[in-house]
């Protein structure tokens, strides 16, 4: 893999990024509800009204606005939230980081969780193991991301597992407030075990809901994947070699099923990162996730405005990680 | 160890093979009582048109058959040894070990996610319990065995960077790696180009000869039979029609197939000559003759369920 690739990729995320501004735009003076109304209390006078109109730019004409919208974009200026009154980006930067460790954790739960399902149902192609698999496979894949964290909420509350927490990201009682908002790696640097302890185990239900279903996917397509790797001369060469058959799927066969899998669900991880304005709500988990239903709620269009392009940001983020391991996993693609 | 072998025992020796493809209903016969002996040190061709079994035979000798074939009788002595129904773990123990494989299409028969090196060095790590260096340096011996130039590079490289011809040189040096007594070559220089083909054929019978190990060596071009066998099996159908010195059959064939299959085989000292099909009178008697096998031999199917 080569820096010319990912600066070509960096400047393709420009256009992207450039258009979903142009749709938040549009949204945004589409949809119902005059933000002044929301600004302004009720009795205010026709004056103060088009005083704020102009303080907020709002009475210039659409293009004008588009114009000093994008001048504030470019300036990384995303305004004021309407319901908290704090600068959006400094609201955003501040949990931002909350939803890229649940997405990392998630993703690796995923990962491990969906090979080793592909691989279990590969060594035991066609014995009850694999129909095991499948099944398991499909029955996860039926159950959304937001049902699995409702579900693990009502099995924690029903069977009274008090050692897994359902709501926050940290317990009360640890004493331990991060410079920068990524707890999980930021107490380990700082060997704070019981920090790191807890806000694992915080993140354990959130992840695994976000996680069930891609997993399901990954197992699912890595599994095809493999069989289709298992018909392949240089199996039938290892065979000949002498090697066991959890030797050959594991290791002849699994790496070159990777590079199709990654191509087939690399899209299955953007979903993931989308997954988790539900599942961060429902488990109270402070991320932007969360943070965007409240805007909602709140018609906090400055705020909504500046978590959709974060969304977006990170979308192409998981995009270009997607893209570089495939890469890496490739080595026909490493030599150009 | 075990005593020394007396010398005139085959390393390897096939007797009355059968073997059937499981199908939906029926299984559908492959080999109709296949028997071959190879010598210490011999090479033995084995030829016969596609669908004739012969790959199926170096299948089994192997132990890479696909999972439908059921060996249904017969058995197959390596070294003395019937190896039909050894356990795994010991079977696995001989393949790669005791008997190595040159395959027909070396552009696939490597995996595409690993180094040359890397392939060499883990049949020998696996079997001669080599570590990482000491395979490497046997690995890259091999390398230089097989006459690839360069064998420090290759070894650092991927598939996909190498040529057929360089490809199928690094799969004999793989065969050849834990010098085993037999070798099956299952059309090891069909999917080369012409030129190739001739450097890849002596290279196969001078490791042979370096090393002394047992080819069984399935073709179906009996140009090549004529210049590396010493002996050569005819096989049509999964039955052995005839088997004897490569020098004798090409010579004096004793079965119309035979004779059949040499009138069908061009020669490159006579250009001129024209080509024969195989007559459909004795195809048809050939079936006539494999139906009849499996009648007697299975009455009701009974034999194959």
């Amino acid at each position: 893999m080569s820096w010319s690739f990912l600066l070509r990729r960096l400047l393709l995320a420009i256009p992207t990024l450039f258009g979903v501004a142009v749709i938040v735009f549009v949204l945004l003076r589409v949809v119902p509800g005059d933000p002044i109304a929301m600004l302004i209390g009720p009795g205010a006078t026709e004056a103060g009204i088009a005083e704020l109109r102009r303080l907020y730019g709002l009475d210039e004409s659409i293009a004008l606005q588009f114009v000093y919208y994008l001048q504030d974009l470019a300036g990384g200026d995303f305004g004021t939230s309407i319901s908290m009154r704090q600068d959006v980006m400094e609201l955003v930067l501040g949990r931002l980081p909350v939803t890229i460790e649940l997405c990392l954790v998630a993703m690796s739960m995923a990962v491990l969780l969906g090979v080793a399902m592909a691989l279990a149902g590969s060594y035991w192609r066609g014995r009850t193991g694999e129909a095991a698999v499948d099944g398991a496979a499909g029955f996860i894949l039926a159950i959304p991301d937001f049902l699995w964290a409702l579900l693990f909420i009502l099995f924690v509350v029903v069977f009274a597992l008090d050692g897994l927490p359902i709501s926050g990201r940290i317990g009360h009682d640890v004493a331990f407030r991060g410079a920068t908002g990524f707890l999980l790696v930021e107490s380990l640097l700082r060997l704070r075990f019981d920090a790191f302890g807890s806000v694992l185990l915080h993140t354990v239900l959130p992840a695994a809901a976000l996680a069930l279903p891609l997993a399901a996917i990954l197992a699912r397509i890595l599994k095809a994947s493999i069989a289709e790797a298992m018909t392949q001369d240089y199996i039938l060469m290892a065979r000949a070699k002498g090697f066991s058959r959890a030797r050959i799927v594991c290791r002849e066969a699994l790496r070159n099923a990777l590079v199709p899998t990654v191509t087939l669900t690399g899209v299955q991880f953007t979903f993931l990162v989308g997954g988790t304005v539900l599942v961060e709500k429902i488990f109270s988990y402070p991320g932007i996730g969360n943070m965007a239903i409240d805007a909602v709620i709140n018609r906090d269009l400055p705020l909504i405005q500046g978590l959709v392009l974060t969304f977006a940001v990170l979308f192409i983020a998981v995009n270009l990680l997607v893209d570089m391991s495939y890469a890496l996993l490739n080595p026909r693609m490493r030599h150009g | 160890m075990t005593a020394a072998p007396p010398p005139d025992r085959p390393t390897l020796s096939v007797r009355d093979l059968r073997l059937a493809i499981a199908g939906r209903r029926t299984p559908t016969p492959i080999l109709r009582g296949v028997s071959l002996d190879i010598a210490p040190g011999e090479v033995h061709g084995l030829v016969g048109e596609s669908g004739a079994g012969k790959t199926t035979i170096g299948k089994v000798i192997l132990g890479i058959q696909p999972s439908q074939a059921r060996i249904t009788g017969g058995s197959v002595l390596f070294d003395g040894r019937d190896i039909t129904h050894l356990p795994e773990r010991e079977r696995r123990g001989l393949m790669g070990r005791g008997m190595g494989l040159i395959p027909q299409d070396p552009m696939t028969s490597l995996n595409p996610a690993y180094r040359i090196g890397a392939q060499i060095a883990d049949v020998l790590r696996l079997h001669l319990g080599l570590d990482r260096s000491a395979a490497g340096s046997r690995a890259l011996e091999l390398l230089g065995d097989v006459h690839i130039r360069a064998p420090e590079r290759v070894l650092r490289q991927y598939p996909h960077e190498l040529s057929g011809g360089m490809r199928q040189r690094v799969l004999i040096a793989v065969a050849f790696a834990c010098r085993p007594k037999l070798i099956v070559a299952d059309e090891p220089t069909t999917a080369l180009d012409v030129t190739v083909q001739r450097q890849v054929l002596a290279l196969i019978k001078r490791m042979q000869a370096q090393e002394g190990a047992s080819i069984l060596f399935v073709t179906h071009d009996l140009g090549v039979v004529a210049k590396i066998c010493d002996r050569v099996t005819v096989l049509h159908g999964g039955r052995v029609l005839e088997t004897g010195d490569t020098r004798r059959i090409v010579e004096a064939p004793g079965h119309d197939y035979t004779r059949a299959l040499i009138a069908a085989t061009p020669r490159h000292d006579r250009p001129g000559d024209l080509l024969w099909p195989v007559p459909e009178a004795l195809m048809a008697r050939l079936d006539a003759e494999a139906l009849a096998y499996d009648a007697a031999r299975a009455p009701g199917g009974r034999e194959y369920g």
